[in-house]
């Protein structure tokens, strides 16, 4: 208990699931005001939070991967590989609980945000593993802020996959999407404990 | 200076994200031709609106740039350097800037080189590049500052985050100020703008970067105050005038017409395309003659048609910059049945909308038999008689009559 205390702590868990419960009461704040918006479509008003508040979960929990002191804790008797799935999970469990009630269940709601959340927490960890801790809100950034002007609606097949952020809650083919994402992310993530990660 | 410069160009951040800013932006200008790819004030606007997405990630780049001498311990062994403050902050400034400046000007030529394919009428609003130019080097520096001041890992992408709600926020506002928001286009409806108005842009966001720099230096931080009272000096002619500044380009706006039933109209700016527009709208409404209310009318894009009220058609380009004559096909057909009730263009009762929807599809298509739904039994002959009396009831709002005609039952 005390040493997990104590890796929380040595990544700032702690402070990044402060910002990140303040990110989610601004983000139902920001659901509420585009909704309320006459010039916006309802079932499509929330989108935007849908996909900020996902990519900002996901950079903000990417930010606890980062040891401070990993070469040390390289030397200890430890799998440390067990110890970063379980970071991953619980990483991915908490955002899912932080960001479940922030938006009502609709078609740009609830489950495409969780949806959301997971894929690019995902896609955090992957870039994590390949260019470490500190560089891992690369990609889900990029990634975001392309897909999020390129997929509009009407840009061709495939869409649902590789532009799973921004479908609608019943979209089939999103949701093995960030499954797959998060499942990958975490194995890699796990895989590459033995590695030197800055 | 011009070593120190190199150095920074070639081991800085910039380096790296130059490839990954340019493909980012290629994607998005080729998920988009219809908005830039058929004239020019098009590409000039497109340029801008890329900043919604560029801007974020040059912020983010320029913060990770700006972390730099914290994250690798130098900031004592650099100021120990007899280079001044300002000159070590521009040098690091100008790895991510310039990079994000190569790879915004090589995709802006690349869009360039498209359009000037196809466009037959006026030149590249360099102004309008000019301020999207400026716009970079401004969230560059904001960035740079905010990495150099702020210790958090996480800086970075969250300031992207909020770049990015910044500059979206700021396109639904009506207030002169936001057309300094880097991703605000530079016009109003589909009047296009003067060249002033993306000057004074150009210049505020220059100067605001310069007054950014100057923050970053801890002896002359006091220069940023005048800086900054320049830049607004820059700002004030958009932001007093608002959108009163954009007028029309009364030649660019002007209609060019092609003879044939029914008539149709394109601006000078897109004239070039007239002959492909004429003929398919012709070829979608052949044969439903100009007894109708709308057939009498002309057809075509435009702000203003001195001669009668124009049914208007969308122009989309593709990247060969020719008129997307899917669309255009689709904005005849859809005038073939022309409701009007209430002043909407669609009728109060769901059956007579898909009944409309099949019509128009027809039209739009004209599919040889075996027809089924609303069409089923009939031939090609019998729905083009059809059309033209739905067309009739319809513009009248003659809802029995339009039912009758279908053999719905009410």
């Amino acid at each position: 208990m005390r040493l997990g205390l104590l890796y929380a702590r040595s990544r700032s868990a702690l402070a990044a699931g402060a910002v990140l419960l303040a990110l989610c009461a601004a983000a139902a704040l920001a659901g509420s005001w585009l909704v309320a918006r006459p010039s916006l479509e309802p079932a499509t008003a929330r989108l935007p939070v849908t996909v900020a508040l996902a990519l900002a979960a996901a950079v903000v929990l990417a930010g606890t991967l980062h040891s401070p002191a990993h070469e040390l804790e390289r030397t200890t008797p430890r799998s440390w590989a067990v110890w970063r799935a379980g970071h991953a999970t619980a990483a991915a469990l908490g955002a899912v609980v932080a960001v479940l009630p922030v938006l009502p269940a609709a078609e740009h709601g609830q489950q495409a945000l969780v949806r959301n959340t997971a894929g690019l927490l995902g896609l955090a960890l992957l870039t994590a593993a390949a260019l470490g801790p500190r560089l891992a809100w690369t990609l889900p950034l990029g990634y975001t802020a392309t897909v999020y002007l390129a997929g509009s609606p009407g840009t061709g097949a495939g869409r649902p996959l590789w532009a799973f952020l921004l479908q609608p809650a019943g979209s089939a083919p999103a949701v093995p999407v960030a499954l797959v994402l998060l499942a990958a992310g975490v194995a890699t993530w796990a895989a590459t404990a033995r590695l030197q990660m800055r | 200076m011009k070593r120190a410069l190199q150095v920074e160009l070639r081991r800085g951040v910039g380096i790296c994200t130059a490839l990954p800013l340019a493909v980012a932006l290629a994607l998005i200008v080729l998920a988009h031709p219809r908005d830039w790819a058929g004239d020019w004030y098009g590409w000039g606007c497109y340029l801008r609106t890329s900043l919604i997405v560029l801007g974020p990630l040059v912020v983010a780049a320029a913060a990770w740039q700006g972390g730099r001498e914290r994250r690798r311990d130098l900031t004592e062994l650099l100021r120990s350097a007899s280079r001044p403050a300002l000159q070590r902050a521009g040098l690091s400034l100008a790895s991510p800037a310039a990079w994000a400046l190569a790879a915004f000007l090589t995709v802006g030529l690349a869009m360039a080189a498209v359009t000037a394919q196809h466009t037959s009428y006026g030149r590249p609003p360099l102004v309008l590049a000019l301020s999207a130019a400026a716009a970079v080097l401004m969230l560059a520096s904001v960035g740079f500052l905010a990495g150099r001041l702020s210790p958090w890992r996480v800086t970075a992408p969250l300031l992207a985050l909020v770049t990015y709600v910044v500059t979206g926020a700021a396109s639904y506002s009506g207030a002169g100020w936001r057309y300094l928001s880097p991703g605000v286009e530079l016009f109003s409806g589909d009047v296009p703008a003067p060249w002033w108005p993306a000057l004074s842009a150009a210049g505020f966001l220059a100067v605001a970067a310069g007054a950014v720099l100057l923050l970053a230096d801890d002896e002359r931080r006091w220069l940023a105050v005048p800086a900054l009272g320049l830049a607004v000096l820059a700002a004030a002619p958009i932001v007093r005038t608002g959108q009163h500044a954009f007028s029309p380009d009364a030649v660019a706006e002007q209609l060019v017409c092609a003879d044939g039933e029914p008539p149709v109209c394109l601006t000078r700016r897109h004239a070039d395309q007239l002959p492909e527009v004429a003929a398919a709208v012709q070829t979608v409404l052949a044969g439903l003659g100009t007894s109708g209310p709308v057939l009498e009318q002309r057809f075509g894009e435009g702000l203003r048609d001195p001669r009668g009220v124009l049914n208007p058609l969308y122009l989309g380009a593709d990247l060969s910059g020719h008129a997307d004559l899917d669309v255009v096909r689709g904005d005849a057909a859809q005038r073939a049945v022309p409701w009007s009730c209430a002043g909407e263009s669609y009728p109060p009762d769901d059956r007579l909308g898909a009944a409309t929807y099949e019509l128009t599809g027809w039209v739009r298509d004209r599919p040889p038999p075996p027809y089924d739904g609303v069409l089923a039994g009939r031939t090609a002959a019998q729905v083009l008689d059809l059309v033209k009396q739905f067309a009739a009831v319809a513009s009248r709002c003659d809802l029995p009559a339009a039912r009758a005609l279908l053999a719905f039952r009410p």
